[in-house]
C-alpha cells in the first residue's frame, strides 16, 4: 500500500519541533540499515522525539492514520531489527539521551531509551557501582535497543542478561497510550508484562523510560588465560571449572583461526605476548568478587585447567595486565577483518555439553562450503559466534555465506539449542524461527502481540515467519531434511 | 481433579467447550491464598485441575546445569534429585514449609510443586545472591484455556528467540494457562555454607545491615527477622539479621565470618555463628514455623533503603516479619488479635507511601464485603486485562484472580 508521506510529514510537523522531522533523502540514508549491512531499505520518513509526550503524540498520530512504525536506537543491531523494510515511519531515540534519575541508595537509575549503555556505568562508577549487561557494542548501543533485544554481554554468565536488570519500563503502546510495566521493586503484584516486553524487538511498543538495577563494583578482578592443544581439552577445562562451583564472571574461547589472526594482528604491540603458535584453543576466564574469594577461585581454576591439559596458565590481577590478556579477544574481529575483508557474524546457542561436537560439525561445514569459519564464543553459556569469512565480489559468495549461516543455525537447533542467544531474530532469522517452534507456539506468542498491538503496526514483519518471505527457506529446510544432515557422532563430553 | 497426562488436553478442551470455569492447581497447598476465585455457577468451590500426575523429571543435564520437569513434580523431589548431582535450584522453600524438607522431615508436598512455585513467582532471601524464580526459568510448556498446547523458550541458558512467555506466565497465579513443563537453570551446591544470627537493638542493627549491603562480601542472603522466634519479646530484642554465606573454600568462609563478627562487635550487636543445621533451623523460623497457618499472611515490598522505616512502623506492632535487606521484599504474618484489619489497611498505606506495595495472601474469614482486596490495580491494568482476554477469552481460568487487577468485592 502506498501512503502519502508528504501529507504525513506535514501532520507530524504540526506535532513536533521542525528539527525532529527528517525527510531529506540525504539524511534518510543514515537510517537504511543497522549493524547487519546485508539488508538495506531507506525509510520514507524519520522522527527524532525528545520526550515521552512527543513519542506518545507520534504514536497516536500513527494510530489515527494507520501508519506502521519502527523504533530505532543506535542502529547497532545485528538482525535487521531497526530497519523499515516496508514503508514505515522510523522513530529514532537518538535525542532521548537523558539520565532521568540516579538513586544510589536503592541502587537504580532511570534513563531515557537513547542513553548509551556505557554511559550508565560511567554515571555511577565514581560511587563504586556499575550496570552489569555489557554487550561488546556498549560504547554505541542504546539501553532501549538493549531492552528490545534482551542483550547480553561477556559478563552475563554470572550476572545475567538485560532482563535480569530491568526493574520498570515506561512504554508507549502502539495506540499512543503511555503505561508503566513493573516497579522499582524486584517483585510487583501484576502480570509481568515488563518481562514479556523485554526481548520483543520493538514489536510491542516503544520504551521511553527504563529503570535499571545497579550492582556494586567488585572488590577484586582476576583474569586467567590458558592455552590448549585441542578444543576438547579446553572444553574439559570449562566443564571442570563450572562443576567445581566456581562461577566466573565470564569465560571466552577462541579457536586456532582466531589465534593465528590475532598473533599476526598484534605482533609487535607493546606488552602483547603472542599466543603459542600451535595452540588449538585459548580460554579466558574472568573472576570477580571479594579479594580472598577471587584468590581462592583463581587458584582452583588454574589447577583445574592444568588437570584438563592446559599447557600454560597465566594470571593477571592489575588492570593493565588484565587488559593485555583481553586484548586478543577484543581485537579478534578486527584481526580477522584484516585477513578477510568481509564477514558474517552468526549468533547461535547450544547446550554447553554439545559444544565440542557442534564445533566439529561447523568445521566440516566450513570445508564443504569452502568458506573459513572462525569461532570466538561465550564458552560458559554455549553461545557461539561463528564468523563466516569471505571476499565480497566473488560471484555467488553472499548466497553461499547465508546458506552456510543457516546450516550452522540448523546444527544449533538440532543440538537442542537456539537460533539466537543475544542478537535477536529481526528480519534476518525470522524464517528460521519455526525450526524451534511449531505453529501453535507461534500463535500463542502472537496472542501477546495482539494484546499490545492488535493492528500489528509496531515493527511489522519482524520476528515471525511470514508465508511470503519464508517460502524459499521452507523449501530449503525440506531439502536439508531429505539429505539427512546430522551431527557427527563423536560426542565429546564438555 | 487429577488427570493423567494423556487425558489432560482433552479434558481442558471439554471444559472450554462448556465454558466451565476452573483453576490450575499444583498440590493445593496454598491454592486459596490471595484473591478468592469465583467457583462458577452451581459450585461451592472452583473446579481445581491438579498437575499431581505430571510429576516426571523429564531431563536433568548436570553438565549443562539445566533441568526440565513436569510441573506437578514436588519441589522437594526435584531438589533431592539435583542434590544427588551436587546441584540445586537456587530458591528458598516457600513460606509455610515448616520443616526442612530436604533433610527428610516434613511431608514432601508442604513445599508445593514446581508449577505452583513458578505460577506464584515469589522468591525469598536467596534473591540477594541468586535473583528470583523468574530469573531461573528458561523454557516453558503450557496448555491454554482452549486446550492448545504451546511452548516457549528452550533448554539453553541463553536464548532470545521469540517472545518471553516464561516471564509472562511466572507470577500469573494460574490466570493465563496451565503450566505443564518448565526448564530451569541449576547451580552447583556451594561446598561450604555458614550462617550468622545477629541480634540487638534495631538502631544498632540498621547500620550493620547497611554496611553488609555496601561491603564487598557477597552473602547469599541478608534477611531481617522480626519476632520470628517462638518466645520473641514484644519490644526490644525482637529484631535480628540472618546472614548466610557460601564459598568454595572453608578458609575464606571463616574470614568472612570473622570480618562480620568484628563489625558486629563494634556495633554492639551479638553474633551467633550457625552451622548448616542451625542455619536451617533459623530459616524455618523465617518460614513461619512457630506460627503455622496464621490468620494474616502478607507479602510486602518497599524500596530497599526504606526497609528500616517499614521495620520501625507502628503498624507492624505485634506482627512477625522476614524482609530481605537488599530487596525490601518479604512476608509479614500474625494472628487476628495481633493484627486488627484496620492496621493491615494502614500497613498497606504505609508501604505505598514508602514507594512499595502490600499483597494480602491470607486474611481471617469474614464477610466478603469487608475483606481487604488482595492486591490493587496496577497502572497497566487495561493492558493486563487485554492479555487475559487473548489467552482466556471465556474467562475460565482462576476467575476473579488476575495479578494487577483489583478483585471485585
Ligand atoms: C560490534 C558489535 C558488537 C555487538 N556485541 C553484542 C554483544 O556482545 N551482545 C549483544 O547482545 N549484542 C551485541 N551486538 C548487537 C547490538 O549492539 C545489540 O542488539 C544492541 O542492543 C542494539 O542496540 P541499538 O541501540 O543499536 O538498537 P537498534 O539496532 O537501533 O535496534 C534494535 C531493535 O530494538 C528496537 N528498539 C530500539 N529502541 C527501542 C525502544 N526504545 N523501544 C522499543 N524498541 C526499540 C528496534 O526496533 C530494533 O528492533 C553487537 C553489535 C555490534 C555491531
Ligand atoms: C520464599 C518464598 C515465599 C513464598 N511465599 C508464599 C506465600 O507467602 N504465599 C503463597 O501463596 N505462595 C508463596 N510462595 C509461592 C509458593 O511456592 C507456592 O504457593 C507453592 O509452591 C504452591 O505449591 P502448590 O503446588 O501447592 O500449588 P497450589 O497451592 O496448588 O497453587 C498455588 C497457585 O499456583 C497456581 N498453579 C499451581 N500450579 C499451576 C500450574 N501448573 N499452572 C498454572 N498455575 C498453577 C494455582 O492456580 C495457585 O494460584 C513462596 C515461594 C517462595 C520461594
Amino acid at each position: 500500500m502506498s501512503r502519502d508521506w508528504a501529507e504525513l510529514e506535514r501532520g507530524l510537523r504540526r506535532l513536533l519541533p521542525s528539527r525532529a522531522v527528517v525527510a531529506a533523502r540525504q539524511e534518510l540514508l543514515a537510517y537504511d540499515c543497522d549493524g547487519l549491512t546485508l539488508h538495506r531499505h531507506q525509510p520514507p520518513l524519520v522522527v527524532l522525539p525528545e520526550t515521552t509526550e512527543q513519542v506518545a503524540a507520534v504514536l497516536r498520530f500513527c494510530h489515527e492514520n494507520g501508519v506502521p512504525f519502527v523504533a530505532r536506537g543506535s542502529g547497532t543491531g545485528l538482525s535487521g531489527g531497526a530497519v523499515a523494510e516496508s514503508e514505515a515511519l522510523v522513530i529514532a531515540t537518538s535525542r532521548m539521551r537523558r539520565v532521568l534519575e540516579v538513586d544510589l541508595e536503592n541502587r537504580r537509575v532511570v534513563v531515557q531509551p537513547g542513553v548509551i549503555n556505557s554511559w550508565v556505568t560511567r554515571a555511577v562508577a565514581g560511587d563504586g557501582f556499575y550496570y552489569a549487561p555489557d554487550p561488546s557494542s556498549q560504547v554505541a548501543c542504546s539501553i532501549g535497543g538493549n531492552v528490545a533485544e534482551n542483550s547480553g554481554g561477556v559478563h552475563c554468565l554470572k550476572y545475567g542478561v538485560t532482563s535480569n536488570h530491568v526493574l520498570a519500563l515506561e512504554v508507549v503502546l502502539p495506540d499512543g497510550t503511555v503505561t508503566t510495566l513493573g516497579s522499582d521493586l524486584d517483585e510487583t503484584p501484576e502480570l509481568d508484562l515488563r518481562g514479556a516486553f523485554i526481548g520483543s524487538e520493538g514489536t510491542l511498543g516503544i520504551a521511553t523510560a527504563i529503570t535499571l538495577r545497579l550492582l556494586r563494583a567488585p572488590q577484586s578482578v582476576a583474569v586467567l588465560m590458558a592455552d590448549f592443544g585441542s578444543m576438547e581439552a579446553a572444553g574439559e577445562a570449562v566443564r571442570r571449572v563450572t562443576a567445581a562451583g566456581v562461577l566466573p564472571a565470564g569465560m571466552e574461547m577462541m579457536d586456532r583461526l582466531v589465534i593465528e589472526a590475532v598473533n599476526d594482528y598484534l605482533r609487535g604491540v607493546e606488552g602483547f605476548e603472542e599466543y603459542p603458535a600451535d595452540a588449538a584453543a585459548v580460554l579466558l576466564i574472568e573472576l570477580d568478587g571479594q579479594e580472598r574469594e577471587v584468590v581462592a577461585a583463581a587458584e582452583l581454576a588454574s589447577a583445574l585447567c592444568r588437570e584438563a591439559g592446559a599447557r600454560q596458565v597465566r594470571q593477571a590481577w592489575q588492570e593493565e595486565e588484565r587488559a593485555l590478556l583481553w586484548k586478543g579477544r577484543k581485537s579478534a574481529i578486527s584481526a580477522l577483518g584484516r585477513r578477510f575483508p568481509s564477514y558474517y557474524l552468526q549468533d547461535g546457542v547450544v547446550p554447553r555439553s554439545a559444544l565440542p561436537r557442534v564445533l566439529a560439525a561447523i568445521e566440516a561445514l566450513s570445508e564443504r562450503f569452502a568458506l573459513p569459519v572462525a569461532n570466538v564464543f561465550h564458552a560458559g553459556d554455549g553461545n557461539l559466534h561463528p564468523l563466516i569469512l569471505y571476499r565480497d565480489g566473488e560471484p555467488g559468495v553472499r548466497e553461499r555465506v547465508q546458506e552456510l549461516g543457516a546450516e550452522i543455525l540448523r546444527l544449533c537447533v538440532d543440538a537442542g539449542g537456539s537460533i539466537t542467544g543475544e542478537h535477536g531474530v529481526g528480519s534476518d532469522k525470522r524464517c528460521y524461527l519455526d525450526w524451534m517452534y511449531g505453529p501453535d507456539d507461534l500463535a500463542t506468542m502472537q496472542l501477546l502481540r495482539d494484546a499490545f498491538d492488535p493492528q500489528r503496526r509496531a515493527n511489522p514483519g519482524k520476528i515471525f515467519p511470514t508465508p511470503r518471505s519464508c517460502a524459499e527457506s521452507a523449501r530449503r529446510v525440506q531439502v536439508l531434511k531429505a539429505e539427512g544432515v546430522e551431527l557427527p557422532a563423536e560426542a565429546v563430553v564438555f | 481433579m487429577r488427570p493423567e497426562p494423556h487425558e489432560l488436553q482433552e479434558l481442558v478442551r471439554d471444559l472450554h467447550r462448556q465454558a466451565t470455569p476452573w483453576l490450575p492447581a499444583g498440590s493445593g497447598s496454598r491454592l486459596e491464598w490471595g484473591p478468592p476465585v469465583q467457583p462458577g455457577p452451581g459450585r461451592s468451590a472452583p473446579l481445581a485441575l491438579s498437575t499431581a500426575r505430571l510429576d516426571r523429571i523429564v531431563e536433568h543435564n548436570p553438565g549443562d546445569f539445566t533441568v526440565t520437569v513436569q510441573t506437578g513434580t514436588p519441589l522437594v523431589v526435584l531438589q533431592q534429585e539435583l542434590a544427588r548431582h551436587r546441584q540445586w535450584l537456587t530458591l528458598d522453600w516457600p513460606w509455610g514449609t515448616a520443616e526442612a524438607p530436604a533433610t527428610g522431615g516434613g511431608n514432601a508436598l508442604g513445599a508445593g510443586t514446581v508449577g505452583g512455585l513458578v505460577a506464584r513467582g515469589l522468591a525469598g532471601g536467596y534473591r540477594q545472591r541468586h535473583l528470583g524464580v523468574r530469573d531461573q526459568l528458561i523454557g516453558i510448556g503450557l496448555l491454554r484455556a482452549d486446550g492448545t498446547a504451546a511452548r516457549a523458550g528452550g533448554k539453553v541458558v541463553k536464548n532470545v528467540a521469540g517472545y518471553d512467555l516464561m516471564r509472562l506466565l511466572c507470577g500469573s497465579w494460574g490466570s493465563l494457562a496451565l503450566i505443564t513443563e518448565v526448564t530451569l537453570r541449576t547451580q552447583p551446591l556451594p561446598p561450604q555454607r555458614r550462617g550468622l544470627w545477629l541480634h540487638g537493638p534495631l538502631q544498632q542493627l540498621q547500620p550493620l545491615a547497611r554496611w553488609l549491603l555496601g561491603s564487598s562480601l557477597s552473602p547469599e542472603r541478608i534477611d531481617w527477622h522480626r519476632r520470628t522466634l517462638p518466645d520473641a519479646a514484644d519490644a526490644a530484642g525482637a529484631e535480628a539479621l540472618l546472614v548466610s554465606l557460601a564459598s568454595i573454600s572453608p578458609q575464606t568462609l571463616e574470614e568472612q565470618v570473622a570480618c562480620i563478627r568484628q563489625q558486629a562487635d563494634q556495633a554492639g550487636v551479638r553474633t551467633e555463628v550457625l552451622d548448616p543445621e542451625r542455619l536451617e533451623a533459623h530459616l524455618e523460623l523465617g518460614r513461619g514455623s512457630s506460627a503455622p497457618r496464621p490468620a494474616w499472611l502478607l507479602r510486602a515490598g518497599v524500596p530497599p533503603r526504606r526497609t528500616d522505616e517499614l521495620l520501625r512502623a507502628r503498624e507492624l506492632d505485634g506482627a512477625s516479619a522476614v524482609i530481605g535487606a537488599g530487596s525490601g521484599l518479604g512476608d509479614i504474618w500474625g494472628s487476628a488479635a495481633q493484627l486488627p484489619a484496620y492496621r493491615v489497611e494502614a500497613l498497606r498505606r504505609r508501604c505505598r507511601e514508602l514507594g512499595g506495595h502490600l499483597t494480602v495472601l491470607r486474611q481471617p474469614p469474614g464477610p466478603a464485603a469487608t475483606a481487604i482486596p488482595a492486591w490493587l490495580d496496577a497502572p497497566s491494568r487495561p493492558l493486563i486485562e487485554t492479555v487475559k482476554r487473548q489467552f482466556d477469552p471465556k474467562q475460565q481460568l482462576a476467575r476473579g484472580r488476575l495479578p494487577g487487577v483489583q478483585p471485585p468485592p
